[in-house]
Order: structure tokens, then C-alpha cells, then sequence
């Protein structure tokens, strides 16, 4: 029975163990290995110690990407993350047509995010899209300005494109919010605190753990976000809206530099996990990270 | 007076973000109905007629229903091998204790944090002399791959609630090892299979980083990468671009309008289990 028992634990575990370790554990193990090395598409690696990192460190483009993805996480885990706390409070005491608009804010985070870069390339567009249109019926003269081709807009444009899109942290916050027990609200009510005094004293506090969950999440897709400024600027122009992973794809693919690249994921992953560990502790309180890796997210 | 000045800035609120929300799906929809000059002449105005020739001219230029039909055989074989693979091992790793088992929960829980980004230089190279650089398989691969450590979590909570004491009479009815994951768990577990599923959808779906660089032609273009090419394929025809647009992006609403009670389920115990 006990060796049996053993089979079938050992034959449950190992597929997805084995799809794990293709996918994740060997490219990891690669990456950290290969950033210590000169590896192009055309050379196989031979070891060349930091040099990779001297490379990158001392590039401004590089430098830049880092500044602009900071930027990018700063933004979205305050300004992203309270906006959808604000929906979620206006639709805590359900006004007529809560409903509708939780459908419709979900709808633009639905629909494919490249989807969503095209819209915006498409509407900013400076010789058919809306801009122009807003200058001839408003009787500007002065020539339409390129939203996403304008080094001065394009960095703001793009964030434009999805920081209001703040729904699935809306979803989150609501049903957090509906599992607050309702007497707490009704005794506050009886010593007569407004809803404004209820949200700030009684909500939000009992909130704090599930935004800096929140948070995190918004920390992590900043520091991997990579579709819609592919689809519209591809980090341009110049260098106003590249941060770390278009770097990074520009450097494996245009620049075919592999060890550099792999240098570039490593200094990317050190970025996302020191922002979990450091969210992690703004926003700690008692409860542990579990054995399961439950408290980490 | 001041309630009435709340309750106007609440609604004022409500309309801002349903006019951000919805405002350039909107227009985008509008201009998929106007002729080329109608489109250049200007922006805000209402088309002239419901003409469908956009449309046409999409589907004549953009192979379409080929995106579509790669994206569900990707996104479907993605999520069929997640949640076979998940439901199982996180079944053994909830109920019994082995030698390895720290480690393996350690390992997925780390991954969560990683920036999938920083391996796809490996795994351009591997799936390259493999070859399966361009093919479905290699998307369907990575893919249930990434599922793993959300679903891992969301599962293992859910083995979680169930309680043993089930298993034990299912050891003492004479059930084995097998029969009794399946035929007693595994229908207990369907819920949270479900939630595993959908957040595998909703990921995967929209997927485009992986898509773009471990393909390369049509054969295994999805959705999200063929919504890029349209910029290039449509570059002097924008009048189809804004109706390829629209009949991309129409299916994955209406599936969300009637799935909605589950995506928004699957996302909030997405979050908070794992």
C-alpha cells in the first residue's frame, strides 16, 4: 500500500513539475548563467564576468528605462489603485446603475490590451482622429500635434491608455468591501458618523491588506508591461516611453545580444521582487507569509 | 443641499468613467461605418449609412477566422492542460507529505513574482532548435506553463476546504489511490477548476509578449499579435482597420457580457487565495 501510495504521488506531481521545470527552472537557471557571459545569436557563451552589467549600467537608454518604469509603478500602484478604490467606494452603497457600470468599466480591461493600443493610436491619430477634429471645430489654427510621435506627450499619452483602467482592482476592492460585517456600519450610523466618516474610519482600514495586494499586482504588470507601448510607440520617440522590457526585446531581438539581454532579465527580476518584498512590508501586519506561499501576493 | 451637491458629484463621477470606459470603443465602432473620405473629413461626425463595406474589405485583406480559430485551439488546449496538471499536482501536494514537497511549493510560489519577460531569450533559443519556434505547440506550452503558479494556489486553497474525512471512507469503501481522486475529489473540486479556468482564459487570451516572439507567420498567430500586424496590413486602408478592430475584439465582449458573473468571481479569488 505505502509504495503504492508513492507511485501515484510521484506520477501526479510530475507533469506539471516537468512542464514547470522546461519552461521556468531551466530558462531562469539559463538567464542567470548567460549574463555572466558574451552570448550572441551568432557565438555560443564564453564567461566574461560583470562585463554585461558594466555595458547596461553605463547605458543612458538603459538608465532611462529604469527611470521611466519606476515612474510607471509609482503611478499605478497610487494614482491606478486609488482610482479603483474610489469607483469601488462610489458603488459601496449600490446607486441605481451600479451594475451597468461595473460592466462597462470592465469592458476596456477585457478586450486584448494590443486591441486597446490600436483604438488609441487610431483616435490620436493627427490627421483623422479626434484631436484634429477638436482644432477645426474650436478654431485652432496651429498645426495638430502627434500625441504618440510627440517626445513632449507620448510618455503621458501612453499612460493615458491605461491608467484609468483600473476595473479588475474595482472587482477586488468590491467584494472585500461586501464581506465587512454590516452591524459595523449600522453602530457607526447610530452614533451618528456620515458615509464620508464611515469610508475613511471604518472601510479603509479594514481595507489595507487587500490594496497593498492590489498594490503589488499593479507593481508587477508595471514592471512587465509591454503590449500597448509596443503597439504604439515601440518606446519611442527616441527614448520617452522605453522602460525595461522593450529594452530588454529590443536588445534579444533587434540587437541579437543575448548575454546582454539575459543581463537586462536579471536586473528585471531583482526589480519586481524587491517591489513584492518592499509593498509587502509597507503594507505588513501580523499574518505571516504562510508554508502554502499564500501571504506572498 | 449639500446631500444634493454629493449626489451630483457621485453621478458626475459614475459618467466620467463610463464615458472613459466606453467612449473609444464607441467611436471606433462609429468610424467602422464611415467611407475612407468620411473618416478624413471628420472625426465626431455620425456615419452617412450603416455601410458594412469595411467589413468586407477587413475580412478580404485580414485572414480573421484563421486568428480566431488559432487563438481557441491555443487558448483551449492552454487551459485543458493547466488544470489537468494543477488539479493533480496540487491534489498531492494538499494532501500528503513527501520529501520534496517544501521545495515544490517554494519554487511556484517564487515564480508568481517573476517578470515573465526575463526568460523569453532561453526559451526563443530552446523552442528555435527544438523546433517548435512557431507553431501552436510551443504557444500551448509556454502557456499552460504560466498558468501554473496562480492555478497552483487557487487550487491547493480550494483541496483545502475539503474535508478528509471523505477520503478516509472512500480508503475504507476499498477505493484506491486513483479512484478516489477522481471520483470522489475531483467532482467535489469543480468550482474551483472553474475559477482555474477562467483566470487562465482571461490571461491567456490576451496574451501578446510570448505570442510575438516565439511566432513568426500565420500558422500560430493569435488574436492580440494579428491586432498588431493589422497597423501594417491596413496602413492605407484605416477605414477596414477600424472594422477588423471592431469584429476582433466583439467576440471576446459578448463572451464577457455572458460570462460575467464568472470572470468577476474567478478574478476576485484569483486575488485573494493566491
Amino acid at each position: 500500500m505505502v509504495r503504492n501510495k508513492r507511485f501515484w504521488i510521484t506520477l501526479f506531481i510530475l507533469p506539471c513539475m516537468a512542464l514547470f521545470a522546461f519552461i521556468y527552472a531551466a530558462p531562469i537557471i539559463t538567464v542567470i548563467v548567460t549574463s555572466f557571459t558574451k552570448y550572441t545569436a551568432f557565438e555560443t557563451p564564453s564567461f566574461i564576468g560583470l562585463s554585461n552589467f558594466k555595458t547596461i549600467f553605463s547605458d543612458n537608454d538603459f538608465l532611462i528605462s529604469i527611470k521611466n518604469t519606476v515612474i510607471w509603478v509609482l503611478l499605478q500602484s497610487s494614482f491606478h489603485v486609488g482610482l479603483g478604490l474610489a469607483v469601488a467606494l462610489t458603488m459601496r452603497r449600490r446607486p441605481k446603475g451600479w451594475k451597468l457600470l461595473r460592466t462597462a468599466y470592465l469592458i476596456p480591461n477585457i478586450v486584448p490590451t494590443a486591441a486597446t493600443g490600436v483604438m488609441f493610436t487610431l483616435l490620436f491619430n493627427p490627421s483623422f482622429g479626434v484631436v484634429s477634429d477638436l482644432y477645426t471645430r474650436l478654431g485652432i489654427s496651429s498645426p495638430v500635434p502627434n500625441l504618440f510621435g510627440n517626445s513632449g506627450y507620448a510618455f503621458w499619452i501612453v499612460t493615458a491608455t491605461w491608467i484609468f483602467y483600473s476595473a479588475f482592482n474595482t472587482i477586488i476592492f468590491l467584494s472585500e468591501i461586501n464581506a465587512i460585517d454590516r452591524q459595523i456600519y449600522e453602530a457607526a450610523s447610530i452614533d451618528g458618523a456620515t458615509p464620508w466618516q464611515m469610508d475613511l474610519y471604518i472601510t479603509l482600514p479594514l481595507l489595507k491588506n487587500v490594496i497593498g495586494t492590489c498594490v503589488v499586482l499593479a507593481s508587477v504588470a508595471m514592471v512587465s508591461q509591454f503590449d500597448i507601448i509596443y503597439v504604439t510607440t515601440k518606446g519611442g520617440p527616441g527614448t520617452a516611453t522605453l522602460n525595461l522590457p522593450i529594452y530588454l526585446y529590443k536588445t534579444a531581438m533587434l540587437e541579437n545580444n543575448y548575454g546582454k539581454a539575459n543581463a537586462v532579465g536579471v536586473i528585471q527580476i531583482i526589480l519586481g521582487i524587491s517591489l513584492v518584498l518592499l509593498i509587502r512590508w509597507l503594507f505588513r501586519t501580523r499574518d505571516k507569509i504562510n508554508g502554502d506561499g499564500s501571504g506572498l501576493l | 443641499m449639500k446631500r444634493i451637491t454629493l449626489l451630483c458629484s457621485k453621478y458626475f463621477f459614475m459618467l466620467v468613467i463610463l464615458f472613459l470606459s466606453l467612449a473609444p470603443i464607441f467611436w471606433v465602432l462609429m468610424s467602422s461605418f464611415k467611407t475612407y473620405s468620411e473618416i478624413n473629413s471628420s472625426a465626431l461626425s455620425l456615419p452617412s449609412s450603416l455601410s458594412l463595406n469595411n467589413y468586407a474589405a477587413a475580412l478580404k485583406y485580414a485572414p480573421i477566422q484563421k486568428y480566431f480559430l488559432n487563438s481557441i485551439v491555443i487558448v483551449g488546449a492552454g487551459i485543458i492542460v493547466t488544470v489537468i496538471f494543477v488539479a493533480m499536482c496540487a491534489y498531492a501536494v494538499s494532501r500528503f507529505r513527501f520529501l520534496f514537497k517544501p521545495v515544490i511549493i517554494l519554487l511556484i510560489a517564487a515564480s508568481l513574482m517573476l517578470p515573465a519577460q526575463s526568460i523569453s531569450q532561453p526559451l526563443f533559443s530552446i523552442f528555435t532548435s527544438l523546433r517548435i519556434f512557431d507553431t501552436k505547440l510551443g504557444l500551448i506550452l509556454v502557456y499552460s506553463a504560466m498558468g501554473i503558479p496562480m492555478s497552483f494556489f487557487v487550487m491547493l486553497s480550494y483541496y483545502r476546504s475539503i474535508p478528509f474525512a471523505l477520503e478516509e471512507s472512500a480508503y475504507i469503501d476499498g477505493a484506491g489511490f486513483f479512484r478516489t481522486f477522481f471520483s470522489v475529489i475531483l467532482p467535489l473540486a469543480k468550482p474551483g477548476l472553474a475559477t482555474v479556468a477562467m483566470i487562465q482564459f482571461i490571461n491567456i487570451w490576451n496574451e501578446f509578449y510570448f505570442a510575438l516572439m516565439l511566432t513568426s507567420g500565420d500558422t500560430a498567430r493569435t488574436i492580440p499579435i494579428a491586432l498588431n500586424y493589422y497597423m501594417s496590413t491596413f496602413a492605407n486602408n484605416y477605414s477596414a482597420l477600424f472594422a477588423a478592430v471592431i469584429m476582433t475584439i466583439t467576440p471576446t465582449i459578448i463572451f464577457f457580457i455572458i460570462m460575467q458573473k464568472q470572470v468577476i468571481d474567478s478574478l476576485t479569488s484569483g486575488a485573494v487565495k493566491g
